[in-house]
């Protein structure tokens, strides 16, 4: 049963109490709320300010003690602070960045979808060509030869490179949904082209686009980490954790606090994200038993 | 058999070779745009490849124009794409400004290196998750699901970079097993028999090879998993149950179907294993196509960049290619009419 | 003349499903009997738990559905709920088939047709690879499918919809099994092949001997095949007698309003009566009768009193109250949905 002729907030309120019946789903809920909680407050939680040297000559690169959890890095900054104040920037360039991934994504595909026909096959095979772009190089090679990308400019870099798959996907549920029974029916009844878009079709789109945006934010919290760990993304002295790794990774071995902290908060993010879409998706899949 | 089953197998495989040949100019006209694409890009972005001289003062604004052009990059835009494009098709890449050698050579060493990188992941990561996930699919909601799905899902949401870190930190710093970087030790490999050889080639082919393996492994587990879920709930396995097949082959009967999306996620997954390449490269200091690529923005090395992004599109377009040729080979309803 | 042992015999099977919206009681207390080169009928809309019975004589109900303990299910006297998994793959497909609803899905799309019946005679009778291939190409001669060493090479989207149903019976019929259970065997199909399939199951009847449990929401299907029918609503059976018995006289107001709902040669298809209202959720069937709410001879007993199955005449039984108040039915009302507003 498609449940696009329900209100929104009732579909997502069952979503939700769905979601929460699962252990998996509320850990995994947990989780981002509670890195997103930890980095909104990080001035409040933070123990130092992440940019400040706190003593060059004595305090470089410590071990993990009790005054600094994570240790210091070899300029003599705390690495928990910059971690926690690194999560701000990491989180809000992945969150923005898929945001706006999917806000493209959804509009391309579902004009692609309910177009058809020529306009259709000429969109789908742009992105086709699209995706065979090794993304990877080419960002590298922007981040490199454009050289001291602004925080935007990376969101919006990101952003625009990352809505090629999802959109085939809208395009996908847009097709199933345009020849469902009651978007016939909203047709006959003269409904609108745009009128049938977004109160017939576009909430259908949602859930697929739903577990879509929790993989589209790992894979920008991976990309964007890669990236500043080059030199190439969120440029220091402001702390991303990509940039907070390349700072120990010439000293691994010596310093490998500096670079396992942050690492780790990649992937405790990462997987909070894709255990939720996983969730997420399990409980949209869930067919009521109709005992036949 | 008689003919007409014959004729039938034949049309469907000339279906299969017109879709192919279809695929092949698409992926030309693909990287045909991606050279245009990076080719703006580098020449329209700011600074050029003498940009680090500029430091020097013995080297005047007059030598540095000279330099611009001997290197053509004083001539307008349009005319050095057609120039570039025109040489590409006689085979002639450019030269290297940073390495000081053809761009085709620096290529041939490179590619090699980085196709057996990727050839060793792609296989053993393949491999193993497949055998991963039907192993969690057979025993779904077991504690051997759970606990393999919880592992899974770690080494899948590692960056590669980091993970490449962790890995050389434990396997080559804390327990020197495995050298830390490099493909051939650097002193010693001119005075190693050719046995001794090999074994050194892959003691430093381990840990790369093991970093990505580690997290594409997950993928693959996570994906095959949830595929032979879907097939294992399907009505095909409800019939072959039905028909008292011992669940050995109940189970082949799900597996044959989940091997569809599978070969579709391994065309997919080529980008990003490209992508994983050039991190963990980087990271061990692999002379392959990523580590080419990282150097060549580092130093503004216009026809490198340029020459790595186009190899890396045609090998994604071939990856995904490869993956289409595979898929109709294992689905009937693709073979034939 | 004694009266013959049934070849199945289902007593009081319980099938629940353990879903997160409740416990979904699918089939709640399902007693019926399939006698020797007998044709029964199950009949119910969607929902009423027909094909749930079906799966469970076989016992393929997976998670989150079992089968409740206290079920009983015996062939020839055998006990399936006891059996271990070998003793049950000796009987699936061996001696008790299946065919299902939708061919195209139930068929392995990347094996062909060939090699899928051919499967079962390799694990059920040891056939070698190459006897199981000759059977599987002589099953589908005897479905009259033309030229069937061709076909079995072909895999199952190469097929029309009535040919992949041939093929399910084919598969179904290897092995002659005592008794076929046919979920909806001609629903996905268009009416000309829909008779073709009926024959053909009608007369591999005759020739082989094998019992039939017909699964179907087509009354219609059920009076040119079955001898005796079993009508489910709510997870039960509420009406059960010979196909003539039924036709002549239903006793239960759900079976009359499925008769009425019924297309008869010469009657205008708009002046179809249809039930009002829908099969309520097996997670929580009404108290009482469960068809009360759609019933127009409903009373307060049939609020609080779930009606037993009370024998009408013979082999006719029915469950429902107007058993024993049979005066009531002189005086339908509108149904308590209509009352209420809800169709």
């Amino acid at each position: 049963m498609r449940l696009g002729d329900r209100p929104l907030a009732r579909r997502v309120r069952r979503l939700l109490a769905r979601l929460f019946e699962r252990p998996r789903g509320r850990v995994a809920t947990a989780g981002v709320l509670a890195l997103v909680v930890a980095a909104l407050f990080a001035p409040l939680l933070a123990p130092y300010d992440p940019t400040a040297q706190l003593g060059i000559e004595t305090l470089a690169g410590q071990a993990p003690s009790l005054a600094h959890p994570f240790g210091t890095d070899p300029y003599s900054r705390d690495v928990l602070s910059r971690v926690m104040y690194g999560a701000r920037i990491s989180l809000a360039v992945a969150v923005l960045s898929t945001l706006l991934s999917i806000t493209v994504a959804t509009l391309y595909g579902a004009v692609a979808g309910f177009r058809g026909g020529r306009v259709d096959a000429l969109m789908m095979r742009f992105v086709d060509g699209a995706m065979a772009v090794p993304r990877v190089l080419l960002l590298l090679a922007v981040g490199a030869l454009w050289g001291g990308l602004t925080t935007l400019q990376l969101v919006l870099l990101l952003g625009l490179t990352q809505w090629f798959p999802v959109s085939r996907l809208v395009r996908a549920e847009v097709l199933v949904a345009r020849s469902e029974e009651y978007v016939t029916s909203a047709r006959a009844l003269g409904a609108g082209e745009s009128r049938v878009l977004f109160r017939h079709v576009l909430p259908n789109v949602l859930s697929p686009v739903l577990v879509a945006a929790m993989i589209g934010v790992s894979n920008v919290i991976t990309l964007e980490a890669g990236l500043s760990y080059l030199g190439f993304g969120i440029r220091p002295p402001a702390p991303s954790w990509g940039n907070i790794i390349q700072d120990g990774s010439d000293q691994v071995a010596a310093l490998w606090w500096v670079s396992l902290f942050p690492g780790l908060a990649i992937v405790l993010t990462v997987a909070c994200f894709t255990a939720l879409g996983d969730a997420l998706r399990d409980v949209m899949d869930t067919r009521q038993v109709d005992g036949r | 058999m008689t003919s007409a089953a014959t004729g039938g197998r034949t049309r469907g495989w000339r279906r299969v070779g017109r879709a192919l040949l279809r695929r092949a100019l698409g992926g030309a006209v693909v990287v045909a745009a991606v050279v245009a694409l990076t080719f703006a890009l580098v020449h329209l972005a700011p600074g050029d490849p003498f940009g680090a001289s500029l430091e020097n003062p013995q080297i005047t604004a007059a030598i540095r124009a000279q330099w611009r052009h001997q290197w053509g990059l004083d001539r307008p835009l349009s005319e050095q794409f057609v120039r570039y494009v025109a040489s590409l098709a006689r085979g002639d890449w450019g030269y290297s400004f940073s390495l000081h050698e053809p761009v085709r050579d620096a290529l041939a060493r490179a590619l090699p290196n980085t196709l057996l990188l990727m050839g060793i992941a792609y296989v053993l990561s393949f491999g193993l998750g497949v055998a991963l996930g039907a192993l969690q699919a057979a025993r779904r909601g077991s504690i051997l699901d759970r606990g393999l799905g919880g592992v899974a899902l770690f080494f899948y949401s590692m960056p590669d970079f980091w993970l490449a870190l962790m890995v050389m930190l434990t396997l080559a710093y804390w327990m020197p097993v495995f050298p830390t970087s490099g493909m051939v030790d650097p002193v010693m490999y001119a005075y190693l028999t050719p046995a001794e050889r090999l074994v050194d080639r892959l003691r430093h082919l381990a840990l790369p090879a093991l970093t990505l393996c580690l997290i594409y492994t997950g993928a693959a587990a996570r994906y095959q998993r949830a595929a032979l879920l879907d097939a294992l709930a399907s009505d095909y396995v409800r019939t072959a149950r039905a028909k008292g097949l011992p669940e050995g082959r109940v189970l082949v009967h799900a597996l044959r179907n989940a091997l569809l999306p599978t070969i579709t996620l391994m065309g997919l997954a080529f980008p990003a294993l490209l992508g994983g390449a050039v991190f963990v490269e980087k990271v061990f200091a692999w002379p392959g196509m990523g580590w080419l690529a990282v150097n060549a923005v580092n130093t503004r090395d216009y026809p490198l960049v340029l020459a790595s992004v186009v190899v890396g599109s045609a090998l994604v377009v071939l990856g995904s290619a490869l993956a289409d040729a595979g898929y109709a080979a294992a689905d009937p309803r693709l073979r034939a009419e | 003349m004694t009266e013959p042992t049934p070849l199945l015999s289902v007593r009081d099977l319980r099938t629940y499903f353990y879903t997160s919206a409740g416990v979904a009681r699918s089939v709640d207390g399902v007693s019926l009997d399939v006698y020797p080169r007998e044709t029964v009928g199950v009949v119910g809309e969607s929902g009423c738990g027909k094909s749930v019975t079906a799966l469970s004589v076989l016992r393929l109900i997976r998670p989150p559905g079992r089968i409740e303990p206290g079920s009983r299910i015996a062939l020839d006297g055998r006990d399936i709920m006891a059996m271990d998994d070998a003793e049950l793959r000796a009987v699936r497909g061996n001696r008790i088939a299946m065919i299902f609803q939708e061919p195209m899905t139930a068929l392995n799309p990347v094996f062909t047709v060939g090699d899928q019946i051919a499967e079962v005679a390799r694990v059920h009778a040891g056939d070698s690879r190459k006897a199981a291939w000759a059977r599987a190409v002589e099953m589908l001669e005897l479905m009259g499918i033309p030229s069937p060493a061709e076909r079995a090479t072909q895999y199952p989207h190469q097929l029309s919809g009535g040919m992949r149903q041939r093929v399910m019976i084919a598969m179904a019929l290897v092995m002659h099994p005592a008794l076929v259970i046919a979920d909806e065997p001609t629903t996905a199909l268009d009416v000309t092949i829909q008779a073709q399939i009926l024959e053909l199951l009608a007369r591999l009847q005759a020739e082989l001997g094998t019992s039939i449990l017909l699964i179907t929401h087509d009354l219609g299907v059920i009076a040119e095949t079955a001898k005796r029918v079993v009508v489910m609503y709510g997870g039960e059976v509420v009406e059960e007698a010979p196909v003539r018995e039924l036709f002549a006289g239903a006793h239960h107001p759900y079976t009359e309003g499925l008769l009425r709902a019924m297309p008869r040669v010469g009657q205008e298809r708009e002046r179809l009566a249809v039930i009002p209202g829908t099969v309520p959720p097996p997670t929580a069937w009404p108290t009482g009768c469960r068809f009360r709410d759609r019933c127009p001879y409903a009373w307060e007993r049939c609020e609080h009193e779930h009606p037993p199955l009370y024998q009408i005449a013979g082999a006719h039984a029915s469950r429902c109250h107007l058993a024993e108040e049979p005066e009531r039915r002189a005086h339908p009302h509108e149904p308590l949905v209509l009352q209420r507003g809800v169709a």
